[in-house]
């Protein structure tokens, strides 16, 4: 990745695509961050740096490219922060530690499985399974399942092959749909 | 091949990465394996509830805080150098914009190409092309119908969004320069309002094919906005202007984010071509709303599978194709052996907010 250039000259059309690129990709970025860091606040600072970066690299990559490289960038700065951390990520997130209410099986086959997701067990087991994925399973299920890049995105963002790609989220679904039975009846 | 090998093909299959030929061969084991198509529902299932898991929202200050660092100067951080990019995306990507540029070239082309014995046989429906060409500037003539669908769905809503942004350096230069005169001289505005109008035409368009499901408000929110931009462009002072932009504000184009595609294509070979690429090369493709095909090409069925409303969803289109020379004026005779092909296309998620 090519370092900075330091002009404060931003041209009218490239800030109007930096615009849409913020209205567009700030969420999923946000979500994808705070997956990957367990913290939803630390989420929102990163996904602030990785469209600070991609204002100070306007020039440099082409409009059709910014999603993949904002995530590429969040990706990095996800990293570092993981590097930098000193203790275990936490398994629940936005979850009450001190429940200690029993997980209640949920039956999926009911009509509407987005009425079911709503429970706050099967959430909470949708989001220990999403966590308890390894991590190179999780970083392409949560690009591709979660974010809906293309295979060839994710494969930019994560640095591998198209076929790996493919294989590690076909595994990350086999996993999270395993650990999601041990929950919820399917 | 086992159950478990069609289990990865069943993966491959939930993210439309098939071939043809190996979907069919996949479609006709489930129909004879009951374990594989319990896996396969499972496979939905469980991607529908991971879609169904809400969204992060950014805080209501996250824009102006952003800039608020910009104009602070505030550089880039350094991690996003620890892992560089290497040079080969980077090359992918300039592809992929010569690539969209030879589509669009490749529409123009086909245009011009009839095949022989064919071009007096083949006739678009009635008003097409007249629809099209009213009311647009000359970069969108002749017209592709991929780059005309996507900029009236996208481009519109895209438009506005980018007028309201700019709304308020708009109303520091007011005090500066007449309206006239900021409307003929300034090159931003220039641009912004130029694209805005080429979208509400191109919407108007849209609205005059007939698309089906388009939102309930679409007539009245185009109104308004076709009546707002003339508002805005016929503003004689300080006060219709700044009027005309608090109205172009108010536009709810929330409403119309919803993308969808028109394919409409001269010949079979060209309606498979575009659509492939375009699906390939344009993962946030929307649905397509209306087909219009050459006349060997008959839309049979054309429906919604699959997902939650807030999970994905897929559009199957079902085509009866005839072989032989298309029906037409002046064709004699029953068309010979008939196809029936299958076209998945996904649409553009919905997302919960949280």
């Amino acid at each position: 990745m090519s370092r900075p250039q330091n002009s404060t000259e931003i041209d009218s059309l490239s800030l109007v695509a930096f615009n849409r690129a913020m209205s567009e990709h700030a969420e999923g970025l946000k979500s994808y961050a705070a997956r990957m860091l367990s913290d939803s606040i630390l989420a929102e600072d990163v996904t602030q740096d990785a469209f600070l970066a991609l204002y100070r690299h306007l020039s440099q990559v082409p409009s059709s490219a910014f999603r993949p490289w904002l995530y590429r960038v969040t990706r990095n700065l996800c990293l570092d922060h993981l590097r930098r951390r000193k203790f275990k990520l936490r398994l629940f997130r936005d979850v009450n530690k001190d429940d200690e209410r029993p997980h209640v099986p949920v039956d999926l086959n009911a009509d509407r499985p987005d009425q079911i997701a709503e429970s706050r067990e099967a959430q909470a087991a949708m989001e220990e399974a999403i966590e308890q994925l390894p991590p190179r399973f999780r970083e392409a299920f949560l690009l591709c399942e979660m974010q809906g890049l293309s295979y060839e995105d994710a494969a930019s963002v994560l640095g591998c092959p198209v076929k790996t790609v493919s294989t590690r989220l076909f595994r990350a679904r086999q996993r999270f749909r395993a650990a999601l039975t041990e929950h919820i009846k399917m | 091949m086992t159950c478990n090998r069609y289990a990865y093909q069943l993966s491959l299959h939930l993210d439309g990465r098939l071939s043809s030929a190996r979907r069919e061969a996949l479609l006709s084991h489930l129909t004879s394996c009951d374990s594989c198509q319990g896996l396969w529902s499972e496979m939905q299932k469980a991607q529908e509830l991971a879609l169904s898991l809400p969204y992060e929202s950014v805080t209501q200050d996250f824009r102006e805080s952003l800039f608020d660092r910009i104009r602070a100067g505030e550089g880039t951080p350094e991690a996003i150098f620890h892992e560089p990019v290497p040079k080969l995306v980077k090359l992918r990507y300039l592809a992929t914009g010569a690539a969209a540029a030879a589509v669009i070239l490749l529409g123009f082309n086909l245009a011009g190409a009839w095949p022989s014995g064919q071009q007096e046989n083949f006739s678009q429906p009635a008003g097409t092309n007249e629809v099209l060409a009213s009311g647009l500037d000359d970069e969108f003539r002749p017209f592709n119908a991929t780059y005309v669908a996507e900029a009236g769905a996208n481009g519109v809503t895209r438009s506005i969004d980018d007028l309201k942004f700019f709304s308020t350096e708009l109303s520091k230069k007011i005090d500066q320069m007449p309206p006239h005169q900021l409307l003929r001289e300034d090159a931003q505005l220039t641009t912004l309002l130029k694209e805005a109008r080429g979208s509400v035409g191109l919407m108007r368009s849209m609205q005059e094919w007939e698309i089906i499901s388009l939102p309930s408000n679409f007539a009245a929110e185009l109104r308004f906005m076709e009546s707002s931009l003339r508002q805005f462009e016929s503003a004689e002072n300080v006060q219709e202007f700044r009027f005309a932009l608090e109205q172009l504000a108010r536009v709810k184009v929330e409403h119309m984010r919803d993308p969808f595609q028109v394919l409409c294509c001269q010949n079979q070979e060209e309606f498979f071509a575009l659509y492939s690429s375009m699906v390939e090369r344009n993962p946030d493709i929307g649905r397509v709303l209306k087909v219009v095909a050459p006349q060997n090409m008959q839309l049979q069925n054309m429906e919604p599978t699959g997902g939650s409303p807030q999970g994905r969803r897929f559009l199957r289109m079902q085509f009866r194709i005839s072989s032989g020379s298309p029906r037409g004026h002046g064709h004699q005779g029953p068309s010979a052996a008939t196809e029936d092909v299958e076209i998945k296309v996904e649409e553009k998620r919905l997302r919960k907010q949280k």
